[in-house]
């Protein structure tokens, strides 16, 4: 499921056409498939997003974007992870100023520390995974909105 | 000769249960009565004319000496005319703990020392035994706390996915189903939010017991405000009409007093008869060191026979279908008013509706 360093063909994202000029890359670091595949079906919903990118950990997002196959507009982080959690994710993303691309927290955890620790580290939001698609889309069109 | 008197004080040495213990200035000892024989296991013969510090245990033995010069020199006292508990040392090397008091005379211009000995050995093994329970007590609890907490959390992440799959199933297929179909998925989902429902209360319990939240001085008002306009959905959809007394500056942690309302006020909202508007009225009184809030309804009533029971766990006293709950709402109140001090009650009666008090301890800090 991991890429290995050099291989671009496992890069794990999809592309389909789009019409729309604003057209959005959205990058999604999650360990849990079955998260990775609500979060997807959600952004899908989203006419403006074009291009969605799956790393299953903090370490295969960093060598995606340091071998530059990607270039996302957004990046929908969780926080626990094996290898690279989001909390260090974020650290490293602030240390590349190339890689000001706004950051979205999705976690299970409702902890108040885990939400200052996040923001603290650069999120631009954190949120906690609701419990439907439709809640995700709407928080997720909401926060992008914003950006 | 001994006088009548000395003789009769000769008695009360010999047979006091206490060890009584005569020395003089130096520490040499002068009357080591039966008690002390059996406390120690020596016999009188074997000490009379040693010091003292042969009843002591390292360190106490060597600093002896220099505790009696200085307080010849300084008057500075450590146990004479105080007393104090200290470990004596018997024959066998074994110690024990013990109470010494120790009185001081002067007799022909050379002073003397009584000190009298009680055993504490029981009494420091009771103590040391309560510890240990209490110890081991707070560490369970803890581990339960802790326990239930991560299952819970658990519990809720599996339980997410089941709400967020099921509901996109009913979305997705539910046309294809037939109407029996659609409606064992939503009975499934249905019993899926009320056990997410669930959790969350059983979260938000061991909480209360776990995290160490930062109390503060807080206006009650502000917080019911709040909770007012949490409540606003089911307050409109009832037709609810409230009235609130302006209420005092507390101090404790406001998120979870605004639970406390939330709970309260949220109960004396749902539990009204079918086709009747709920009315409540909360008002606060001086009670002594306590502030004593009521909650009053126009609901249904409860039974004198479930007055206590109804702040314990899962206690339910209707069905799901009739009013909705998870069962957990006032023992987590319970729980938030003993964290301010105070108590919780209810006083009601069938079919003329109840009132729920509360207590809250006064604060000079809230003031």
């Amino acid at each position: 499921m991991t890429s290995q360093a050099g291989t671009a063909s496992t890069i794990n994202s999809e592309d389909w056409s789009c019409v729309f000029d604003d057209a959005m890359e959205v990058l999604v670091v999650e360990d849990d498939e079955a998260d990775a595949f609500l979060i997807r079906k959600a952004l899908r919903r989203n006419p403006h997003i074009a291009r969605i990118s799956h790393a299953h950990d903090g370490l295969e997002a960093l060598d995606w974007l340091d071998k530059k196959l990607i270039n996302p507009d957004v990046a929908i982080i969780d926080l626990h992870m094996p290898k690279k959690n989001g909390h260090s994710l974020l650290i490293e993303l602030r240390c590349r100023p190339e890689w000001d691309f706004p950051t979205i927290v999705l976690t299970s955890s409702k902890a108040r520390e885990d939400a200052t620790r996040s923001r603290l580290r650069g999120a631009n939001y954190f949120m906690t995974k609701p419990d439907t698609v439709d809640e995700l889309d709407s928080m997720l069109t909401h926060a992008m909105r914003g950006m | 000769m001994f006088t009548k008197a000395e003789e009769l004080l000769s008695v009360v040495v010999d047979t006091a249960v206490d060890g009584v213990i005569l020395i003089d200035a130096k520490g040499i000892i002068l009357v080591f009565n039966p008690a002390c024989e059996r406390l120690f296991g020596y016999s009188a013969g074997m000490v009379i004319g040693q010091n003292v510090k042969v009843l002591m245990p390292a360190p106490f033995h060597a600093e002896h000496d220099s505790y009696l010069s200085n307080y010849h020199r300084t008057g500075e006292r450590k146990i004479i005319g105080i007393g104090r508990e200290v470990v004596g040392r018997r024959m066998d090397g074994t110690t024990f703990p013990m109470e010494l008091a120790v009185g001081e005379a002067t007799r022909e211009g050379e002073k003397l020392f009584v000190g009298t000995i009680h055993d504490i050995t029981e009494r420091k093994q009771a103590e040391e035994q309560r510890r240990l329970f209490i110890e081991q007590l707070t560490a369970s609890n803890e581990e339960r706390g802790h326990f239930s907490y991560v299952a819970s959390h658990d519990l809720q992440e599996h339980l997410r996915m089941v709400l967020s799959f099921n509901t996109l199933l009913l979305e997705e297929y539910g046309p294809k189903l037939d109407s029996q179909g659609r409606e064992y998925l939503t009975l499934s989902l249905n019993a899926a939010r009320h056990m997410r429902e669930l959790v969350a209360d059983l979260l938000e319990y061991t909480r209360l017991g776990s995290d160490q939240e930062r109390e503060r001085p807080f206006d009650a008002s502000a917080e019911m405000d709040l909770v007012l306009e949490s409540l606003e959905a089911l307050i409109h959809d009832s037709g609810a009409e409230i009235d609130v007394d302006p209420l005092p500056f507390l101090f404790g942690n406001p998120v979870r007093f605004r639970r406390l309302l939330q709970n309260l006020m949220g109960n004396a909202i749902k539990y009204v008869p079918p086709q009747v508007s709920p009315r409540l009225r909360i008002t606060v009184h001086h009670d002594g060191d306590f502030w004593k809030f009521v909650v009053s309804d126009n609901g249904i009533g409860i039974d004198r026979l479930y007055f206590k029971k109804i702040f314990e766990p899962f206690q339910r006293l209707h069905g799901k279908a009739q009013y909705s709950g998870t069962g957990l709402g006032l023992t987590i109140c319970k729980k938030i008013v003993a964290g301010f001090g105070g108590d919780i009650w209810v006083e009601s009666e069938p079919g003329t509706g109840s009132n729920f008090c509360f207590t809250v301890k006064k604060s000079r800090l809230a003031a």
